[in-house]
């Protein structure tokens, strides 16, 4: 039995934001097991049977199920002592997942050699692909085209757009799954603190 | 003073506490997939009705095995800016939401969306998803919060530069093994491919540097030798 609903209830499929944001709670590797998977099929449980309250019912099952699981292990989950949205000195994991959520980012630069170029940009899948890309600026000594970027943490598949065509960055790693014939880079934004 | 809340009022408001907060920020007040401006929601925005429609439904099978959907729409534009056909996308992403279902039974369930995206590509350019337990295996003593994504990236692309699946695991486990962190990867993918490009076979070049980073990581870890006096 879960805390919040039979585990025989039927399965609804989340919205994007909140399948999201119950991801980011499941993966915190300090909330036991059992408690994540009663954080999955209360939000999913919930939004099955309320579709009309979908993002907010979910994630209100989604809060509770976290708070009541911080509550239970008060004292266990202490990572740095920060006084947090939880109370006494912890910071949750509820606030790491919101965090997460609405992630930081990092300055990122891009840089290519592209000098009888009109036109170059930065697309890819940080910005949806959107053919139009990131403007790009040619530098002062007339070949190297410059962008500066905030990424979130992550992996992330780029290209560059050059007179039209595509090109990679011969600096960065290979895409390993390139299924349109036409190969992407890579970039791994690390998390603060990664290193 | 007694206090004014009790023990369960405080655990209610924290409750709700928590639901306002992740409301505020994850829930939209209208459709989620109308008003969201992830990356995901603008490729999905970008893809032509009917290409939409059938990677909502890929999308939401992956949403209910728990596998993140996101990957999938960004695929599907990658290959609408790239002029692929529709048939083709569609083939493209449905590979991929099966390459990400290897990945988290590879990775285990704890791995996260990144290092799911960063597995399913490694599978897809040729590793053996059995042997992506290896690695997990591997980084069991590494610090912890680090994540496996760079050494997935660079098995990825040694893969695409044709090392041998099993030598490039082998390198990364090795790698792991020893304790390197993600400069030292990132320093083994640049020396692989310079190897390469001086003319150096994919998998000598690859066991060549695995065996250089091993060493360097060895000499810093090496205790300061005490000098013997007579």
């Amino acid at each position: 039995m879960s805390r919040f609903g039979s585990t025989d209830d039927r399965e609804g499929v989340l919205p994007p934001r909140v399948a999201r944001a119950v991801e980011l709670l499941r993966e915190e590797p300090e909330v036991p097991v059992a408690w994540r998977d009663d954080l999955v099929r209360s939000a999913t449980t919930l939004h099955s049977r309320r579709p009309w309250l979908s993002a907010a019912a979910a994630v209100l099952a989604a809060g509770v199920c976290a708070a009541v699981a911080l509550g239970h292990d008060r004292g266990a989950r202490s990572t740095d002592g920060t006084r947090g949205a939880f109370g006494e000195t912890q910071r949750g994991t509820a606030v790491a997942a919101l965090a997460a959520t609405a992630p930081e980012t990092a300055p990122v630069r891009f840089t290519v050699e592209a000098p009888n170029a009109a036109h170059v940009s930065l697309v890819g899948d940080f910005e949806g692909w959107n053919p139009a890309g990131v403007p790009m600026s040619l530098d002062a000594d007339g070949h190297t085209w410059t962008v500066d970027v905030r990424l979130a943490p992550g992996r992330h598949a780029f290209v560059f757009s050059v007179d039209g065509g595509l090109r990679v960055d011969p600096r960065a790693p290979m895409a390993g799954d390139d299924d349109f014939g036409t190969p992407s880079s890579v970039i791994v934004v690390p998390q603060s603190g990664e290193h | 003073m007694r206090p004014v809340m009790s023990k369960c009022s405080c655990r209610a408001a924290t409750a709700l506490f928590a639901a306002l907060a992740l409301s505020s920020v994850v829930a939209s007040p209208m459709s989620a997939q109308a008003s969201d401006s992830t990356p995901a929601a603008v490729a999905r925005a970008s893809l032509p009705a009917a290409l939409r429609d059938r990677i909502d439904r890929l999308a939401d099978s992956a949403r209910a095995h728990a596998l993140p959907a996101d990957p999938l729409y960004e695929k599907a534009a990658e290959g609408v800016l790239k002029g692929a056909t529709a048939e083709r996308i569609v083939g493209a992403v449905a590979r991929l939401s099966a390459e990400l279902g290897q990945a988290r039974t590879a990775l285990g369930i704890d791995a996260s969306a990144t290092e799911l995206l960063a597995g399913a590509s490694a599978i897809h350019a040729g590793a053996d998803p059995a042997r992506l337990a290896d690695l997990v295996q591997a980084a069991r003593g590494r610090p912890r919060g680090t994540s496996l994504v760079l050494p997935l990236v660079v098995l990825a692309d040694m893969l695409q530069r044709h090392v041998t699946p099993a030598v490039a695991v082998g390198s990364l486990t090795t790698l792991l093994r020893s304790g390197a962190g993600d400069a030292e990867f990132t320093s083994l993918r640049a020396a692989v491919e310079s190897g390469i490009a001086r003319g150096q076979t994919p998998d000598l070049a690859t066991r060549a540097q695995t065996d250089a980073v091993a060493r360097q990581l060895r000499d810093v870890r090496k205790p300061p030798a005490i000098e013997q006096r007579p």
